[in-house]
């Protein structure tokens, strides 16, 4: 595919690496149910509406995004909305593509992939499952020939544990592969997971007591794991004034303002467990409205214009 | 929902992550402990303040969970996949040698915390030890945390495609009794363990023979644990209950995993929403005006305006059309949900739905 021309607005320079210019890379995690493909994907559109070329990758064999926006997602990239391309990368697809670099005869990689001890292999070894993703995540910053014509790729990654494993994958197989191909390849992965030029990771968290907990833990975690501090995204807030009424229990809207008082004392406690992590160890809080509407489409823009709004008052 | 407690005596509670599956389990525990039965909830890596309700945060044993008053009587227990996995081999090892050899290879060791199926092998060999036991009447599992409901079935056919003994027999380097077929699995086992040597170094492969020799004593009792779990499962005593958030896409997730678990054989009793909306949320226009108003009337405009957004949307998505035929939606609770007594309060509510 030939180079496109560079987008014309302002866009963050493109990080270098080994020389060469490179893409970089948006991690998304959090716990599971909190909205997390959902801010991927809205992460996705605001680089695009920042002139950059993105790829959305969503992980695993089936498709989330598929089904919530019409579309067909497989190995490789359909677009969605300009500047933007989904793909969901399974693990047989993203070995074969690994496994075919390295073996000359692509044959033979095909007739090992389809080999039952392999796959009972790879089913046995997790690490090398994750290893191929990330690999394919990571491949044009390994492999001066490997092209993807893109600015930055938003991978909707797994849910808490998953990711942490697929964070610390690559340096339990160093340890496994002492060396050759794959010793070097975790080695260099861990480098690139590490650089904060070229990843970011962001933790999407709503102001429950549970996700918050899950998410300063993963906050450390991350930053254990990588040096690089998340930054984190409180989903589904309301708006609500500081002060709300208290109202005589008979009165219609009673229970209403009882919740509204609940989840108002709930964002308080949230926001301020997340900012007593301090920034040193977590980025600063994004907050993101709950929005209220069914449509896919509608809600992805919307939270997107929340991200555009937190990115200006960053800035 | 009674029936579902009365004529079970397993109950398997699936779903994807986030959805309040622990939480579930553990009401539909103590909705049976009501009803008079005793009855055991497994769960998986539940949230500090739900562990502390039911008394198992420090203890790595069945516990009967304290200051309760039911009618029958309610136990809890942890499922810890590495600890419980080393117990296993533990008791199926022939020798001690075979024990230290395999807790002392890498890839055991990241094995026992991530090979995939792990986590669900050992909640199903701790459900079956229960489940026949005799100690109980009833036990409820929560299952392992996952992206999909479905990766709960598949995991035990994963894990024994890993020790299927034939995969073992031939990377140990025995090859009797499978005939013709012999030459060309030996060829690809050559090519399989070529093409990793490329990739790993030799160490790897190694670590991984290793592993497959300490292995194979055990791999029997493996497969034979995970064939009687999966009779378990198939049994018609044996409930699947699926339980899923009120949004589009899990609802989907759910439909499919419905099918497939009815053509699996499972018998899936009855599909829970949870915190469909928010207990406040208006029956119809009527009410939804008639609460609007009395916030104007109490000056709260910024207040009512929010309350018509969100209603709208509440009932909006109460109306979502699902396929599922026996359906249970859940209300938010109001409160949140400490102690014993919040637990009794949703059982309660779940078992007063449909």
């Amino acid at each position: 595919m030939a180079a496109k021309k560079r987008p014309t607005q302002e866009t963050p320079a493109r990080p270098q690496h080994g020389g060469r210019s490179v893409h970089r890379v948006v991690f998304v995690t959090g716990k599971g149910g909190v909205g997390k493909s959902a801010v991927a994907a809205a992460t996705a559109l605001q680089m695009a509406r920042q002139g950059q070329r993105v790829l959305l990758v969503e992980l695993g064999s089936r498709s989330f995004y598929g089904p919530l926006l019409g579309l067909q997602v497989g190995s490789d990239a359909v677009p969605w909305r300009p500047g933007v391309t989904i793909a969901r990368w399974d693990v047989e697809s993203s070995l074969r593509e690994y496994l075919g670099h390295y073996l000359v005869f692509k044959l033979a990689a095909e007739k090992i992939l389809n080999n039952t001890i392999m796959k009972a292999l790879v089913a046995a070894a997790p690490s090398l499952a994750e290893l191929a993703l990330l690999g394919r995540v990571m491949a044009p910053m390994r492999h001066a020939w490997y092209r993807r014509d893109v600015d930055v790729v938003v991978v909707d990654a797994y849910a808490t544990g998953q990711f942490m494993a697929l964070l610390r994958a690559p340096r339990g197989l160093a340890q496994t592969a002492a060396s050759g191909p794959m010793h070097s390849q975790s080695v260099g992965l861990t480098r690139l997971l590490s650089d904060a030029a070229i990843c970011e990771y962001r933790l999407v968290t709503l102001a429950e007591e549970l996700p918050i907990a899950e998410a300063c833990e993963m906050a450390a975690g991350i930053l254990a794991e990588t040096g690089v501090a998340p930054r984190v995204y409180c989903n589904r807030m309301l708006d609500l004034a500081a002060w709300l009424p208290a109202l005589p229990a008979t009165d219609l809207a009673a229970p209403f303002v009882a919740a509204m008082v609940r989840i108002a004392a709930h964002q308080h406690e949230g926001l301020a467990a997340l900012d007593a992590l301090g920034r040193s160890r977590a980025g600063p809080v994004c907050r993101l409205p709950l929005v209220p509407t069914l449509d896919a489409g509608a809600m992805l823009e919307a939270l997107t214009d929340a991200l555009d709004a937190a990115a200006g008052v960053s800035a | 929902m009674r029936r579902l407690l009365q004529d079970h005596r397993v109950v398997v509670c699936t779903g994807s992550g986030g959805v309040g599956k622990t939480t579930t389990s553990a009401a539909l525990g103590v909705a049976a402990a009501r009803m008079g039965k005793r009855v055991l909830v497994l769960t998986i890596d539940p949230a500090r303040r739900l562990a502390t309700t039911l008394g198992i945060a420090n203890s790595a044993t069945d516990v009967r969970v304290p200051r309760q008053k039911f009618r029958g009587e309610l136990w809890a227990g942890t499922i810890d996949p590495p600890r419980i996995f080393a117990e296993y081999i533990e008791r199926h090892a022939k020798d001690r040698a075979t024990v230290d050899r395999l807790f002392n290879n890498t890839l055991y060791q990241q094995l026992s915390t991530t090979l995939s199926g792990s986590q669900e092998f050992t909640a199903l060999s701790k459900l079956l030890d229960a489940a026949t036991s005799g100690d109980y009447d009833l036990v409820v599992l929560d299952t392992p945390p996952s992206a999909h409901a479905a990766d709960f079935l598949r995991a035990p056919a994963r894990l024994n495609a890993v020790f299927d003994s034939t995969i073992v027999s031939l990377f140990m380097g025995r090859t009797t009794g499978l005939g013709l077929a012999t030459m060309a699995w030996k060829r690809s086992v050559k090519l399989v363990l070529g093409a990793l040597t490329l990739l790993t170094g030799s160490s790897f492969v190694t670590t991984f023979n290793d592993f497959f020799s300490a292995i194979d004593a055990i791999a029997p009792d493996i497969r034979e644990t995970s064939l009687r779990a999966h009779a378990l499962l198939l049994d018609p005593t044996t409930a699947f209950v699926l339980i899923s958030s009120l949004d589009a896409a899990k609802i989907q997730e759910g439909q499919d995993f419905h099918t497939e678990l009815s053509c699996a054989g499972y018998h899936l009793k009855t599909v829970i929403i949870n915190r469909a909306w928010p207990q406040w949320t208006p029956e119809d226009n009527g009410a939804k005006d008639r609460t609007c108003k009395a916030l104007l009337a109490q000056d709260q405009a910024a207040l009512a305006g929010l309350y018509n957004q969100l209603s709208g949307f509440y009932m909006e998505r109460r109306s979502l059309p699902t396929r599922f035929a026996d359906v249970v939606m859940v209300p938010e609770m109001e409160e949140d949900l400490i102690g014993l007594e919040a637990l009794e309060k949703l059982a309660a509510r779940l078992m007063s739905m449909a």
